[in-house]
């Protein structure tokens, strides 16, 4: 089984993460899992995503990974059971606790390790074998060598990221959240001390992670038997989840047909490059990162308005495109249309309409409805972007 | 003494003391400590301390000290990987997970495995002693001590003395800019693990029930400790120099109120 797992951050999100080629996506519930500060899911919100993604043949994983306090117990077996009743296809989990309760409890709830937990090697994989654990998602520190010896050892199904953003610690052993801004990093607050700077007597310190992107190592990672494919990113827009999830669907879907070249891998690259915010490097695969797969004085972040507007409607006998806007674009610009089953495609504005079908020449106001005439024919939830480079 | 200490001291401790037993953390298989030792040089009445998240390949060459380690009174470790190897062996196994140990229900569950665990010190006062009261063995204390906030595979000082060209240090000394919290690294090959620029002092909790052992942490002190006198101050509540009581009265949260969450 090769799965490709993207974040979820909310109802819209899960729906345009398993539109644009996601086969499981993982989300958070209001209590229980970490990035507590993002929207999540309410239990019927979960219902619902769970519904949705199962009428399409496609799985939902709910984190449960916050590391408990006394006060935090309250509640929890009872939302497992609900998780349960909801049909979810497993809980992620970290606290040993939980684990085991879901375990001794017999609540029938499939239950994959989180990276929190920081597995690196075959025999941690195998104590929570015991305990009833089928996945584990390794930590991110994995070698090639560690994966591989984990599935030969465990035979366990293994999730490892691929894209997104990087702890400097290894994930779960870190509080400079807490000290520092009184946020519990392990419950879900954490406020990303490893992104700011700090003063020395010699220079301005920083250990900030650059990204984490396999492109060039997918087909080695399901040769040596990794299962799931996980991108980073609760957080992020959906702009970011399509342009990342489509691009490694598409990368994944060559592989496994036997039709990949290097420069579907290079294009892959490129437009990962520029979709994210911060330069990515594929981290510990093959070694220990250096100063090079790291940012020193500060964050070095650069703001993308790529994603021109949302297609929600095509008139096929009108071959107009019904077009939300979400950055600036304007009459002359050379733009792209994206989307699951509509292959790229280089187009120029010529004529941009207003809601009242009115000739306008720019698109200034994000959330504005503008229709633009396109002969080649798109489906809603398609995307424009600005063109930045041709496929070579 | 009125407790019972596990002391890491500066160097292999000869004294031997009712109330005193001693931990030593292993070469090769540690972070952040200036003084490490091999398995031959740590008494057979000591403890091992292994803290580091064992890749594959290290985890292979630690089985191979097994047939040692089995002759030391116990082992204190971060990896589950190593209590997978050690569970057989006759020697005390003690969870020392730095982050992970907040609560009764986490604790009661690992005490199905393990002899003992060691409190994180993440947590409350009020928070400590209520684990105290309910948990199934009795558990071990982190009193005294520098105080880990994170845990790095990356190398992270030697990193930057090569980004900005200047001399390769293994420890340094940082400041956050905005709130000039200061922090002090130590890096190995390993890894890298940041503290807090003070150290540590939790005698608040000395005297409680229940508890195994008040773990003590001398390791970063650079002149020789006598260790009967160094307690005899420690209990009489003797002040002591740079030092913070940490989490024990300082509550975290993990939800913002609404108008600063970022959407």
């Amino acid at each position: 089984m090769i799965e490709l797992l993207a974040p979820a951050g909310d109802l819209e999100k899960l729906k345009f993460a398993l539109h644009y080629g996601a086969d499981a996506v993982y989300i958070g519930g209001q209590n229980f899992s970490l990035r507590a500060n993002a929207k999540n899911f309410s239990i019927p919100e979960i219902k619902e995503g769970v519904e949705y993604a199962h009428e399409n043949h496609k799985k939902v994983y709910v984190t449960v990974n916050i590391i408990l306090h006394e006060e935090d117990e309250e509640g929890l077996i009872s939302y497992l059971k609900s998780l349960s009743e909801i049909g979810v296809d497993a809980v992620i989990v970290s606290d040993i606790y939980i684990v085991n309760l879901i375990h001794e409890m017999n609540i029938p709830l499939e239950v994959h390790l989180s990276t929190q937990a920081s597995v690196l090697n075959p025999y941690a994989a195998l104590f929570y074998k015991s305990l009833g654990v089928t996945r584990i998602v390794l930590a991110r520190e994995s070698s090639r060598e560690d994966i591989k010896k984990i599935k030969e050892a465990t035979g366990l199904e293994l999730e490892c990221f691929i894209h997104g953003a990087m702890c400097t610690s290894i994930s779960g052993r870190c509080v400079l959240s807490n000290v520092t801004t009184n946020r519990d990093a392990n419950r879900g607050g954490c406020a990303q001390i490893c992104r700011w700077t700090f003063d020395t007597d010699d220079q301005t310190f920083s250990m900030t992670s650059k990204d984490l992107n396999m492109i060039p190592y997918i087909k080695d990672m399901i040769d040596i038997g990794v299962n799931s494919f996980k991108v980073e990113g609760r957080m992020r827009g959906i702009y970011y989840i399509a342009t990342v999830i489509l691009t490694y669907r598409t990368l994944i879907d060559k592989i496994l047909d036997g039709t990949i070249t290097k420069e579907d891998t290079e294009y892959a690259l490129k437009i990962l490059n520029r979709c994210a915010n911060r330069d990515s490097t594929p981290q510990f695969y093959n070694g220990l990162p250096t100063e090079k797969e790291q940012y020193f004085l500060g964050r070095e972040e650069s703001s993308n308005q790529d994603f021109l507007g949302l297609v929600l409607d095509y008139d096929k006998e009108e071959k107009l495109a019904k077009v939300e806007q979400r950055n600036y674009f304007k009459v002359g610009d050379v733009v792209e249309f994206f989307g699951p089953q509509t292959e790229t495609f280089t187009y120029t504005i010529h004529t941009i309409k207003n809601e009242q079908k009115e000739s306008v020449s720019i698109a200034n106001h994000p959330g504005e409805i503008m229709y633009l005439p396109v002969d080649q024919i798109l489906d809603k939830f398609d995307m424009m972007r600005l063109k930045i480079f041709d496929k070579q | 003494m009125k407790n019972k200490y596990l002391i890491i001291p500066t160097k292999i401790e000869t004294k031997k003391f009712d109330f005193v037993e001693y931990l030593y953390p292993l070469k090769s298989y540690c972070v952040g400590f200036l003084h490490e030792y091999e398995l031959d040089e740590i008494p057979e009445d000591a403890y091992v301390y292994v803290n580091r998240i064992l890749d594959t390949k290290s985890i292979e060459e630690f089985k191979s000290l097994l047939p040692s380690l089995s002759k030391k009174k116990g082992i204190l470790f971060e990896d589950l990987g190593v209590y997978e190897l050690t569970k057989d062996l006759k020697l005390q196994n003690i969870l020392w997970a730095s982050h992970a140990n907040c609560s009764s229900y986490t604790i009661n569950t690992y005490l199905k495995w393990m002899d003992s665990v060691v409190i994180s010190p993440d947590i409350t006062k009020e928070e400590s002693l209520e684990i105290l009261k309910k948990a199934k063995k009795p558990i071990l204390l982190y009193t005294y001590g520098p105080l880990p906030y994170m845990y790095s595979r990356r190398e992270l000082l030697t990193n930057f003395a090569r980004h900005f060209e200047l001399e390769e240090k293994r420890e340094y000394r940082v400041r956050e800019k905005t709130t000039t919290k200061g922090f002090y690294l130590i890096e190995n090959e390993y890894g890298t693990v940041v503290f807090d620029e003070k150290v540590l002092d939790g005698r608040t909790l000395l005297g409680s029930a229940n508890v195994f052992a008040y773990l003590i942490n001398l390791d970063w002190m650079e002149e020789e400790v006598n260790i009967e006198e160094w307690l005899k101050d420690f209990e009489s509540m003797k002040p002591l120099p740079n030092t913070t009581e940490g989490f024990l009265h300082q509550k975290t949260i993990y939800r913002l109120p609404p108008k600063e969450v970022e959407r």
